[in-house]
């Protein structure tokens, strides 16, 4: 399964022409995302709206609350944001009429680079700066077993806790729970909203199997 | 528990450092112009992925890059409490070598042809600290490819063949 982040880096998201960033959300909401995210509201006391499928109002809580597509959609004041999706064709998509409309917003994708540099040479454009990643260094035998890492690092600020994500494997194995709850339930605590919980119902799932 | 010396909404009022833990760095590389061609951004993102970090590690990350000459982001909130010649924790932040965060991120530059040495130099004081960190490696593209690749494979550095891609769309464009 693909996962993909298209975002609008932080720093131009509230700037410019609320049309174009009406614009931008239309394009992100198009094709089918997994998560899709923006902000509302005046800076300083932005709130965020998120969309993760399959997260419905039922699962709401606390301070982690839903919003639909079409809530992200028809907002009036959206500033920047982001969405996820799992497959290549809808990332080409969001690419293309992002050209197409040249908001003059960053666009960051992280994804496979040899799969983004193919989507840009479609689209007709460059890359213009990569970031890879050198890999954890330092004292790793703090870190938690690579199965439960590989579900956590999917919030790049790793506010998914491993305790959580193996608390959660656990209800699931008793059957308390299914594994797309739980990673409704994982996916909440990433508030960028990039945590794709379609992968990590699966990712669940392969864990229990073994 | 001693209370925090600073509430945020002090922070926030003094205009104390800079907001968020790190700059936009490469994300908006392409309005800002902050790594060029011949550049390799690197970022070493102390306690990260979720283990948290004491200053104490950050500093002596910070006095090994300072040591081979790297050049720190000044708008970069750690750049703030370091000496950035020495990499060393300055005079008036001192009480704080003992603190644990979540998370910080050293951010430096130096010409590309000396990412090797600056790859060996990280693993070697990576071995001297209690934490871990991520290492983000940055390069901006030359005619759509970057050119750190063909050193980074050549010199053995391993990297992920995933991650963030700045697809040149920010206007007005910094070329």
């Amino acid at each position: 399964m693909g996962d993909w982040v298209v975002f609008a880096a932080p720093g131009t998201e509230l700037q410019g022409d609320p049309a174009k960033h009406k614009k931008f959300i239309e394009i992100l909401t198009k094709y089918d995302p997994v998560n899709c995210r923006t902000n509302i509201g005046i800076e300083g006391e932005s709130k965020r709206l998120r969309y993760v499928k399959n997260w419905t109002e039922q699962k709401d809580s606390g301070v982690h609350q839903s919003a639909t597509l079409n809530e992200i959609m028809k907002n009036e004041t959206p500033k920047g944001g982001s969405a996820v999706y799992n497959n290549k064709e809808a990332v080409q998509n969001v690419v293309n009429e992002l050209v197409e409309a040249d908001l003059g917003f960053s666009i960051v994708i992280s994804g496979i680079f040899e799969e983004v540099y193919d989507i840009c040479e479609k689209a007709g454009i460059m890359p213009h700066t990569v970031n890879y990643s050198g890999g954890t260094l330092g004292n790793v035998t703090l870190l938690p077993d690579p199965k439960i890492l590989e579900i956590t690092t999917m919030c790049g600020h790793h506010f998914v806790a491993s305790s959580l994500v193996k608390h959660l494997i656990q209800k699931v194995k008793q059957g308390k729970i299914t594994a797309e709850d739980a990673s409704i339930e994982l996916a909440k605590q990433c508030t960028c909203n990039w945590f794709n919980a379609n992968r990590a119902a699966k990712l669940i799932e392969e864990h229990i199997k073994k | 528990m001693p209370l925090p010396r600073m509430s945020f909404k002090e922070i926030k009022e003094k205009q104390v450092g800079f907001g968020s833990r790190g700059t936009s760095e490469m994300k908006t590389n392409d309005r800002t112009g902050r790594f060029k061609e011949g550049e390799v951004g690197i970022a070493c993102e102390l306690g990260r992925p979720g283990i948290g970090f004491c200053f104490r590690d950050l500093e002596k990350v910070a006095m090994a890059l300072a040591n081979i000459g790297v050049e720190f982001e000044p708008e970069n909130p750690a750049s703030v409490l370091l000496d950035l010649k020495s990499g060393k924790i300055k005079k008036e932040f001192e009480e704080i070598r003992d603190e644990r965060a979540l998370s910080a991120i050293i951010e430096c530059k130096a010409p590309i042809e000396r990412t090797p040495e600056i790859y060996t130099t990280i693993k070697e004081v990576a071995k001297e600290i209690d934490t871990v960190f991520s290492l983000d490696l940055i390069n901006k593209c030359s005619d759509g490819r970057p050119h750190l690749k063909k050193i980074l494979d050549d010199s053995n550095i391993p990297v992920r063949i995933n991650g963030k891609t700045n697809i040149g769309l920010g206007r007005p464009l910094v070329e």
